[in-house]
């Protein structure tokens, strides 16, 4: 293959993800800079490492190294930014509230800027399935490959992402209406 | 007929439409007669809808641009290392070089076996010779 013929192969097949590349190093990082920096460099792997790609699926290609990358850098930053480490037990779905009405849930999910505070908050393996779920509208089979895990770990992880939202913005709602 | 605790397990996968056509069935079942499961399902899919309209964060046109000329950088760098590459096969001109080298040779060897060992003994020497020289090649 000569090298302008790779290019535009790279360009046609990998760089259409770049916008789902920069919201999930954006959502992983929580830093515009940070994830400038994981793309760029993400991109420059992928371009290094693109004779090993075949062509299945270049989404979910680029979104695993832009994962690797993102996680590589949050491991570096690690005394910059504070992540509490992630436990399938400790951040399990435990105490799932009961009490959402669905009104009071709509009532807060409505609020977009409510909602993605919410999302912040999560732990990283849970935002991130939330965003190539929702945002991206990957499959399990894709999100399993791009975290490498299993597709009913992936199951589980939205799951209990989800139960924490619910109870999360539920509880917005209760001391709204409290105060 | 499934249960409520089952139904509940498998709710986030109904709702990702990841269930095989059966398991979808008995859900979809359950759900019509389950007043509690069906609130539950509906919460989901509100909190579902409300995440998938959740803008992305836009991507910078000045990364854009940066990766473009990065690439560029990159791919032409990679361009001019190549004619210090190995040759995955040699090529042409180089064979039919090294072919005439030896044919010059074995036509010395020839000259010279004829001259000392007579016709029938060097018609014998070509045959075994041009098999090794296509062998060789």
């Amino acid at each position: 293959m000569s090298h302008s013929n790779r290019l535009n192969r790279f360009e046609q097949l990998i760089l259409p993800h770049l916008d789902a590349a920069y919201n999930l190093a954006r959502w992983l990082t929580g830093h515009d800079q940070d994830a400038q920096d994981v793309v760029q460099e993400a991109s420059l792997r992928a371009f290094r490492a693109f004779d090993g790609f075949y062509g299945e699926n270049g989404r979910a290609w680029l979104l695993t190294i832009v994962r690797n990358t993102a996680y590589n850098l949050l491991q570096k930053n690690k005394s910059l930014r504070q992540t509490t480490p992630f436990d399938e037990e400790l951040h399990g779905n435990a105490g799932a509230s009961e009490c959402a009405t669905p009104l009071s849930l709509l009532r807060g999910a409505e609020d977009e800027q409510n909602l993605r505070a919410a999302v912040e908050a999560l732990p990283d393996e849970f935002r991130e399935a939330l965003v190539l779920r929702h945002q991206d509208g990957l499959s399990y089979r894709e999100i399993a490959l791009i975290a490498g895990v299993p597709t009913g770990t992936v199951m589980s992880r939205l799951a209990r992402a989800r139960a924490r939202l619910k109870d999360f913005l539920a509880k917005g709602n209760r001391e709204e209406e409290a105060s | 007929m499934r249960n409520c605790d089952e139904t509940r397990q498998w709710l986030d996968a109904y709702l990702d439409n990841e269930l095989d056509p059966v398991n979808t069935l008995e859900i979809e079942q359950h759900l019509q007669t389950c007043p509690a499961c069906s609130q539950a399902y509906e919460e989901l899919r509100a909190l579902g809808a409300a995440l998938s309209t959740v803008p992305r964060y836009p991507t910078p046109a000045a990364l854009r641009e940066r990766i473009h000329s990065a690439l560029l950088g990159e791919a032409s760098a990679e361009a001019q290392t190549i004619p210090f590459a190995p040759a995955a096969r040699p090529s042409w001109r180089w064979v039919t070089a090294l072919a005439a080298r030896r044919i010059r040779f074995l036509l010395g060897f020839f000259i010279f076996i004829f001259r000392i060992l007579g016709w029938e003994f060097g018609r014998s020497a070509i045959g075994i010779s041009t098999l090794l020289f296509y062998r060789q090649l």
